[in-house]
């Protein structure tokens, strides 16, 4: 089952200015202010042939604003089912920790020779030592050194706004209001991301909705089917 | 019965518990096949080859251990039949067993090792081609892309067979005891998502056997002919001959899901003795349906 996962930023309260008083009617104001809204940004994503495409990121980039120091989410969690990784696309805020769990009974050894992260989590069982952090923004492609056809995607992007499309190719986005260039990733995205871009301003209750197109190119994949040998008789 | 330990043994290999016996990864394979030969006894005349079909299922049962980081070890246990649809003669019951070490020489599309041995007994209708049989090899590959695989494999084998009549006096006539050197190339590669069309080459160096309706007795003067029996099968004479063998294979594959998947093969195949005269060629189709656990 696939999973759209969002992300979500609260403000931040501010410190109190120097003398008590102040700080106190700050922290008062601020409280009554309350955390910032959450908007509501869709977005769908379709082929060039028209056809809804599953499994697209689409993430938000704030504009105009400093680099976020927001913490990342503490675990994002990809799965190992019936030799398979569940979800084949997790999108992760940059610096997110990334666990692994091994939900078979059986041993998978996971690795990733990607530039964004490269790394190897040699065979195991259950629950493996360490999280696997992914600190630099970009495409990351899983595989099993065991189960050649087990494949799946993280995409790091440097925001914590993001979401994937479901199988009508839609996808639901909550980010504070203000000025956003949204961008799509796809594993079969013909093309670099940042020229599906489009700029956007998210207003309090405009719930606005974005429709990109992509072009897609072929990706292979090794077949978990089986096949004969050539048994020579 | 002669090989109980052996089975027994076998049998405690599959079946006992490692330290921790939920982590394991069995194999259950099973396949049905459907078969064309266009010159089943292997006749170098063109007016004496007989053709047929056959039907083979088959299954497999065993387990993968393993022993280190790359390092796996199968113990499975293989069950076959085969039924013709003309000459029943030829139906046969197979039961055996493969070991087999497999090593990846590193991570991701890195080269792999595989050594082998399979042992077994061949029951055929006609008891003068039942007997035991064994083959180890040494296979070599390696995934070049995620839609081009390549392999190389070295088999020895060797089979034994039943007490043949003798077709002249004072000739060997343990037709169906022989051995064979294989060397096997072959790649497969994914023409779409589901579609993979895989092909290869064996060359054989060794022993094989060879019908023939009609006296063949100068060919006895020739050393490339060994033995020579009565063929209770399809009549006249069968003879173990020693020569090369060349078989060029293709095959068709078509994933319907992970599990499951229908293949359409040929395979052509031409052996020749090393003396003059004796050579056969058959032509071989088969349909199957495959099931991998």
């Amino acid at each position: 089952m696939k999973c759209r996962r969002t992300g979500t930023m609260r403000s931040r309260e501010r410190g109190a200015a120097p003398g008590r008083a102040l700080a106190i009617l700050v922290a008062g104001t601020v409280a009554a202010l309350g955390p910032a809204r959450a908007e509501q940004l869709s977005a769908s994503v379709r082929s060039e042939r028209g056809e809804p495409v599953r499994d697209a990121v689409v993430y938000a980039l704030p504009e105009g604003a400093a680099k976020l120091n927001l913490p990342a989410p503490e675990r994002v969690v990809i799965d190992q089912v019936d030799k398979e990784f569940v979800p084949y696309v997790t999108p992760v805020y940059v610096g997110t920790r990334v666990n692994f769990p091994n939900r078979d009974r059986i041993r998978h050894h996971v690795y990733s020779f990607s530039p964004a992260k490269t790394f190897e989590i040699p065979l195991y069982d259950g629950m493996p030592q360490r999280l696997v952090a992914f600190d630099r923004p970009g495409e990351v492609v899983l595989g099993c050194n065991i189960h050649d056809w087990m494949k799946a995607y993280v995409y790091v992007v440097e925001t914590p706004y993001f979401s994937v499309t479901d199988g009508a190719g839609l996808a639901a986005i909550e980010a504070p209001a203000g000025d956003y260039r949204v961008e799509v990733w796809h594993p079969r995205l013909e093309g670099e991301p940042e020229a599906t871009a489009r700029t956007l301003r998210l207003e309090s209750g405009a719930a606005p909705r974005l429709d990109f197109v992509i072009a897609q190119k072929r990706v292979w994949s090794p077949r978990r089917a089986p096949a004969s040998d050539p048994d020579y008789r | 019965m002669r090989g109980s330990p052996l089975c027994a043994a076998f049998a405690a290999l599959l079946l006992g518990a490692p330290a921790r016996a939920e982590w394991v990864d069995w194999v259950l394979d099973a396949d049905v096949a459907a078969r064309y030969d266009s010159n089943v006894n292997r006749a170098s005349e063109g007016s004496e080859r007989e053709w047929d079909f056959s039907f083979r299922p088959s299954a497999r049962a065993g387990r993968y251990f393993q022993l280190a980081e790359r390092t796996r070890l199968l113990a499975a246990a293989d069950l076959a039949g085969e039924v013709y649809t003309d000459f029943g003669q030829l139906d046969a019951i197979e039961t055996g067993g493969e070991l087999a070490l497999l090593h990846k020489l590193g991570v991701g599309d890195a080269p792999w090792l595989r050594g082998f041995a399979t042992g077994g007994q061949r029951s055929v209708r006609d008891g003068d081609r039942s007997g035991p049989q064994f083959t180890v090899g040494l296979a070599v590959g390696k995934r070049l892309s995620p839609r081009l695989d390549v392999r190389f494999r070295y088999a020895f084998g060797r089979t034994w067979g039943g007490s043949t009549d003798a077709a002249v006096a004072g000739a060997p006539h343990d037709v169906f005891d022989q051995e064979h050197h294989d060397l096997t190339l072959d790649g497969s590669a994914l023409l779409t998502d589901a579609l993979l069309l895989g092909a290869g080459f064996t060359y054989r160096r060794g022993d094989f056997d060879s019908n023939a309706q009609q006296s063949r007795f100068s060919v006895l003067a020739r050393n490339d002919v060994e033995a020579v029996a009565r063929d209770d099968v399809f009549g006249g004479w069968v003879y173990r001959i020693e020569g090369n063998s060349y078989s060029p294979f293709v095959r068709l594959n078509y994933g319907l899901t992970d599990h499951w998947s229908c293949e359409l093969g040929y395979r052509f195949q031409l052996a020749e003795g090393d003396g003059d005269g004796l050579r056969y060629r058959s032509h071989a189709v088969t349909a199957l349906v495959l099931f991998r656990y």
